[in-house]
């Protein structure tokens, strides 16, 4: 393996200096150039503060976070995010642009990029998540799994040498995840695109190359994808996909793709809505 | 559906739809500048007769618009009302106490009903043909010289491009938090006062949670995707200007020489 593009020593935080218990306690890993790694664990367990203290929107209370080899602090926070791409848990309120191709610019725009170059990326970033038909529409008139995808291509357009994804594939459809599951790896092989996934999907860890168990803010176990599964037995589906399943075995009329928690509780307050 | 029309979009593809921002302000300012010089009945008459004609030209139905502005339009008599009692003129036909009705008065508060009127009519339009992110465009371009006087024009800009987003959202929601209150019995519109602005609280306080939680993502997105406030930026929407936008601001220009002649020979 290549050089480490993340590397993390001994980091711990709290959201709240007066309660004892650390959300991230003492947590340390690298991610080498090229590496994809997988980060599982149950809800709660620390995966989207790991996630918002790598792109620098929370600050450590101890430890240290390298990227590319440099500290990240607030000097270099922005060198560092321009070759950086996260794509957040909630996928409704990242939206700048009104319509699908003026969103997936704003990044581009922020990098004062000229207007042939911009109308070329993305293009090609909105033909790769296949949303380029879309591309006047209005983000929020788009399904959970599109808006994912417009996301998705507002961070390729970028072309940045690392991206997070927090819980990104879960809201999409099979096809459209296995399109983008192989446009990714072919990233990583060609160009060394480093990732980290945040996931709860055993099918998604399992493309990794290397998995990191999180529980209560530490990590649990780490290594390659069938060591952890057949070391680890507290992995399991999230539980909106757990009460979807149960609910249908009951015989309710529940949408046929995975639906996230928001989603979950949309559906069901809805269910005994008087039409 | 929300009463409210001032600054909602009705999208379309007429004439005025297809008019770049920059010149469908202009000519709005223009021509609210001569409603307001506007002195003589022959001057309103052609205002009049213009604003109708854009309203046309706009296809959207003049119900919309008339839905537009009654809720100003109380206001508007009201202001015009005051005028045409406390006005004195040549000729004084009631005077009683501190109010007189005289021609001078009737005249000036028609003038005063008229000029509102046409005003509120004529930025309906606009705002009915323009999609909020054209205006704010528009309204961009035409503020840049104050940029020189150090007033953050691209900072305003973002603002205005991030309200106007989030006002449908904003719309949505309390919808959506109406509806489930609904649901657990909660009614709204009946009742005294009181009991009224007490079924609301329990809309605007998640309301209220939702936008600060929405606030704060929305700003942790644009913090990642690179976005600095004093920093250059380019910019992926552009505006074009096309022939019938120049042929538009010259009609504009046009007809206020034609009323300025208008004016100073009567
Ligand atoms: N903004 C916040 N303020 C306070 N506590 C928070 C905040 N965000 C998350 N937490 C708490 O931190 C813990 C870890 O949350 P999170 O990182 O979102 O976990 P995961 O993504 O693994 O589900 C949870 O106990 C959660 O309640
Ligand atoms: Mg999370």
């Amino acid at each position: 393996m290549g050089k480490s593009v993340i590397k993390v020593e001994n980091l711990s935080f709290r959201y709240d200096q007066r309660k004892e218990k650390e959300i991230l306690s003492s947590i340390s890993f690298t991610v080498n150039e090229g590496e994809w790694v997988a980060i599982v664990g149950p809800n709660g367990s620390g995966k989207s503060t790991l996630a918002h203290l790598l792109a620098g929107l929370l600050q450590p209370e101890s430890g240290t976070i390298r990227i590319f080899g440099k500290a990240l602090t607030a000097e270099t926070i922005w060198e560092i995010r321009k070759n950086m791409g996260i794509v957040f848990q909630n996928p409704d309120h990242q939206f700048i642009g009104t319509t699908v191709q003026d969103d997936v610019a704003f990044g581009l725009e922020n990098m004062n990029m000229s207007y042939a170059e911009m109308e070329k990326r993305v293009e090609q970033a909105l033909q790769q998540v296949g949303m380029w038909e879309y591309r006047h529409t209005d983000p929020s008139h788009l399904s959970g799994g599109q808006k994912r995808r417009v996301t998705i291509a507002g961070i390729l357009a970028i072309n940045p040498e690392i991206i997070i994804f927090d819980e990104a594939f879960t809201m999409l459809d099979p096809k459209s995840r296995r399109e983008l599951f192989s446009l990714l790896k072919e990233m990583q092989a060609k160009r060394k695109l480093t990732m980290i996934s945040i996931t709860h999907d055993m099918e998604e860890a399992s493309l990794a190359d290397r998995i990191i168990v999180l529980k209560n803010g530490r990590i649990l176990n780490t290594g390659a994808p069938q060591e952890v599964f057949a070391q680890t037995t507290e992995l399991a589906a999230p539980f909106a996909e757990r009460l979807r399943r149960l609910l249908i075995k009951r015989g309710r009329k529940l949408p046929e793709q995975y639906m996230t928690e928001t989603e979950m509780v949309e559906w069901l307050w809805k269910s005994n809505l008087p039409m | 559906m929300n009463k409210l029309l001032l600054g909602r979009y009705v999208p379309g593809t007429s004439f005025l739809h297809r008019l770049d921002p920059r010149a469908k302000l202009v000519s709005a300012i223009l021509f609210i500048v001569l409603i307001f010089t506007a002195e003589n009945w022959l001057s309103f008459f052609i205002l009049w007769g213009i604003t109708f004609g854009v309203m046309h030209l706009s296809g959207v139905p003049s119900s919309i618009y008339f839905r537009g502005i009654k809720p100003l339009l109380w206001l508007i008599i009201f202001t015009a009302t005051l005028q045409m009692l406390f006005t004195t003129g040549h000729r004084n036909f009631i005077e009683w106490g501190l109010i007189t009705i005289s021609d001078y008065g009737i005249q000036t508060g028609i003038f005063i009903f008229f000029r509102f009127t046409l005003i509120t009519l004529l930025s309906t339009v606009v705002t009915l043909t323009t999609r909020p992110i054209d205006f704010t465009d528009g309204f961009t371009f035409l503020l840049k010289p104050l940029q020189y006087v150090k007033v953050p024009v691209n900072e305003l800009s973002m603002m205005l491009t991030i309200a106007f987003r989030f006002i449908p959202n904003l719309l949505d929601e309390t919808q959506k938090i109406m509806d489930a209150q609904r649901i657990r019995g909660n009614e709204f519109g009946v009742g005294s006062i009181f009991q009224q602005m007490k079924a609301l609280v329990p809309v605007f306080l998640p309301i209220f949670v939702n936008t600060l939680n929405r606030a704060e993502e929305l700003a942790n997105t644009m913090d990642v995707r690179g976005y600095r406030a004093d920093q250059k930026r380019s910019s992926f929407r552009k505006l074009h200007w096309q022939k019938i936008d120049t042929l538009c601001l010259t009609v504009t220009i046009a007809i206020m020489a034609l009323l300025q002649l208008l004016n100073s020979t009567m």
